[in-house]
């Protein structure tokens, strides 16, 4: 157990908040947090990729952080031209 | 240790930012912090992973294109998600006559 690994663990408790308001909030206060939620597992996956020492495995934190702009992008699509 | 004190800040930066995401009672609030996570926190990470392995490696330069794209795919999606809560919550974009009151 590094450093890096030490630091994507406690990372990870950010996830809590995000899915509290993602339960208790608003449609796009869910939005909003899907977003931070999405940033969070990218520094997580990028911290564990250091931590194994395998640079293969960056591969999967650069497709994330493309894919959850798009996937965010279709929820906003989704919900923002609905009236509350 | 530069680096465990580039790490520590940059996981302690992305925790503040959830507990801001959680004080906040507004979107528009809570879309401030969500906007902070992601630019300081990976941009201290990926600044670890340099000094840790160099910038000219395969690690360091997948750590700054993590980085740089969650900063600019980040921007935009702060400001799609700010015009569709506006949206939602006045019917509109325009600016009110007392926003423009206020702006002037």
């Amino acid at each position: 157990m590094n450093v890096w690994l030490i630091a994507a663990t406690v990372l990870l408790a950010g996830l809590v908040p995000c899915g509290w308001v993602l339960a208790r909030g608003r449609e796009m206060d869910g939005v909003v947090a899907l977003e931070l939620a999405s940033t969070i597992v990218t520094v997580v996956l990028v911290l564990l990729a250091e931590g194994f020492h395998r640079s293969s495995y960056f591969t999967v934190p650069v497709v994330l952080a493309a894919l959850s702009f798009v996937g965010t992008l279709v929820f906003i699509r989704l919900l923002g031209d609905r009236r509350l | 240790m530069t680096v465990d004190i580039l790490i520590a800040l940059g996981v302690a930066v992305e925790l503040a930012c959830c507990a801001g995401l959680v004080a906040m009672r507004r979107a528009i609030d809570r879309l401030h912090y969500a906007g902070a996570a992601t630019t300081v926190g990976p941009a201290l990470v990926a600044a670890a992973v340099c000094v840790e392995e160099g910038l000219f490696t395969t690690n360091g330069l997948n750590a700054v294109v993590v980085a740089v794209l969650l900063a600019v795919l980040g921007a935009a999606l702060a400001t799609a998600t700010a015009r569709a809560i506006r949206l939602r919550e006045r019917g509109t974009l325009e600016s009110s006559r007392a926003e423009r009151e206020r702006g002037s």
